[in-house]
């Protein structure tokens, strides 16, 4: 059998499948479909220093091998997730865990993961400059290289734990914004979150989603994603987590070769709740198939030596 | 206020599609047979995959027994199309128990069961499980227009009309407890202008009809709540009338 095992910024996870940050919640829902220590790790919700309510109703809507959602970052604000979430999931999982994090300042984000680095079962603080569903926050810091860097600075003072900066595909050049988070001291980078799109309902004549836009995921965005791992794996010698629309082992396999020294798997969790165990357990098989005896041995495996 | 019970566990399986009838020109009647072990409760939902769409669709139950469970499908997309046009033998996988259902109204004796349009679909199986209980529920269905009506036949052996005007005849019905299912407009308009205890049960746009999206939440006085997990079926001390 294969050996699945790999290293993200010096924590070692079983196999490298990560269910991505607002298609898992905390945990608990999952918890009661299957044992969550087969996973390599999850990202938690997306976290904000206060509780927010997310944007009006529709929020979601189909789209070609795929769907958008604008739910603008629901989450019941970092001190409910401490006093309430992690306590719940420390008895349903057992492993480090990576928690998300969004802001709408800088000050948001420092004092928001500083509270984080208190926890002890979170391994690496998430950043996600990418939102593309909320104003004045979230994807502004990830379009701009200098802004990025500041959100980087601002955490890498406040934690000691590793802190992967999730970027957004939403601009011209995603390796520029790579490298100044690189520069600005990030440990790793997750990539990509979702692509700013829109459904317009044709009896209505009215976009579908109240906030107009919302972001592309699944499938449909898997090509994207692949594209934007391997600029950036070319770009930065830190790790680089890819996601964006994968459903299968050969995905993963695909991902880990453009770049990627773990995944995560997004939408598929909202279509089939078994997305991740199915992944997992069709990694040996779909290895052998390519002859791969060790994930950790293809990454970047793609590019040219 | 009673609490919900301890929260479904979703469960997905694979069903048979062995019943596809036409009760109006845009509203359908399905009949997937498999394990329902998981439906415990009307008001429930099932969330079905299909070929060549990336999210499941939700449907209330309309009613179940052991082998099998019916939906009332009203053609409103693509999904919905594509249902309509399945032949019976073809086979889908399924999540089942989603969601919090109707609970039983011990105080009530004489409730009745209001459904607008293809909301009247999860009274059918609540109608029967009152009257296993030993209690008679009347049923007002209401549609837009009088040629869309449907369904009074679902109801085998209750005292089921038609309402031009739901809010009229509602008043004109002794009643002490009231089950509805149907718009949100509706709803709440019924909530207002009627002064019994409720419980409603919510259609609304939902991402993975599992609790973990995000993508159906809706305020209410104890705070954001998920309508596919926490609901779909709410109390009407929980609602927010602004809403």
């Amino acid at each position: 059998m294969g050996e699945l095992s790999v290293t993200l910024c010096g924590i070692e996870l079983g196999n490298p499948i990560i269910p991505a940050s607002g298609t898992f919640g905390y945990g608990a829902e999952f918890s009661a479909l299957y044992d969550l220590d087969i996973l390599g790790s999850f990202s938690f919700k997306g976290t904000t220093r206060n509780p927010r309510e997310g944007n009006p109703l529709p929020r979601i809507a189909e789209s070609p091998d795929g769907m958008l959602n604008a739910v603008g970052l629901q989450n019941p604000g970092v001190n409910r997730v401490i006093a309430e979430e992690l306590p719940r999931l420390k008895r349903s999982f057992h492993k480090p865990v990576m928690a998300n994090v969004s802001g709408f300042s800088i000050e948001d984000y420092a004092e928001t993961c500083a509270k984080l680095d208190q926890e002890e079962q979170i391994g690496w603080l998430e950043v996600n400059i990418s939102c593309p569903n909320v104003h004045g926050g979230g994807m502004s810091f990830g379009t701009d290289p200098c802004q990025a860097a500041a959100v980087t600075r601002a955490v890498k003072e406040v934690t000691t734990k590793p802190v992967i900066m999730k970027l957004t595909p939403n601009v011209t050049d995603i390796a520029a914004i790579a490298k100044a988070c690189e520069d600005a001291g990030a440990d790793g980078l997750s990539l990509i979150n979702t692509v700013t799109a829109m459904r317009i309902d044709l009896k209505t004549r009215r976009p579908v989603l109240a906030n107009t836009t919302g972001g592309l995921s699944g499938p449909a965005v898997f090509p994207v994603a692949l594209r934007a791992v391997w600029q950036v794996y070319e770009a930065v010698r830190i790790p680089v987590v890819g996601l964006g629309g994968i459903s299968s082992a050969e995905n993963v396999i695909e991902m880990m070769l453009a770049g990627a020294t773990a995944v995560e798997v997004g939408a598929a969790n909202l279509r089939d709740p078994f997305a991740c165990p199915k992944i997992i357990s069709a990694l040996p098989k779909t290895m052998k198939n390519y002859g791969i005896s060790s994930l950790k041995e293809i990454i970047g495996g793609a590019h040219a030596k | 206020m009673k609490t919900n019970l301890k929260q479904n566990v979703p469960h997905d399986s694979v069903f048979c599609l062995t019943e596809n009838r036409i009760l109006t020109d845009r509203v359908h009647l399905l009949r997937f047979t498999g394990d329902t072990s998981s439906i415990k409760a009307p008001g429930q939902f099932v969330s079905v995959e299909l070929p060549g769409m990336f999210l499941r669709r939700p449907f209330s139950v309309c009613d179940w027994d052991s082998e099998s469970f019916s939906v009332i499908i009203d053609r409103v997309g693509e999904g919905t199309a594509l249902l309509h046009g399945l032949s019976c033998g073809v086979e889908l996988p399924v999540l089942t128990g989603l969601g919090n259902g109707f609970q039983l109204e011990s105080g009530a004796a004489a409730p009745v069961l209001v459904g607008g349009g293809t909301g009247l679909s999860p009274l059918v199986g609540l109608a029967r499980r009152l009257r296993e209980s030993g209690v008679y529920p009347r049923i007002l269905l209401g549609f837009r227009e009088a040629h869309d009506r449907f369904g009074a036949d679902l109801f085998d052996g209750f005292d089921t009309q038609y309402a031009s005007d739901l809010f009229e005849e509602l008043e004109k019905m002794p009643h002490d407890y009231i089950y509805a299912c149907g718009s949100e407009a509706m709803m709440m308009e019924l909530l207002r202008r009627d002064g019994s205890d409720a419980q409603v049960a919510f259609d609304v746009r939902m991402g993975c009809g599992f609790g973990v999206c995000m993508g159906c939440a809706r305020k209410t006085r104890d705070g954001m709540k998920r309508v596919c997990k926490d609901g779909p079926v709410f109390r009407k001390e929980e609602l927010l009338w602004e809403n």
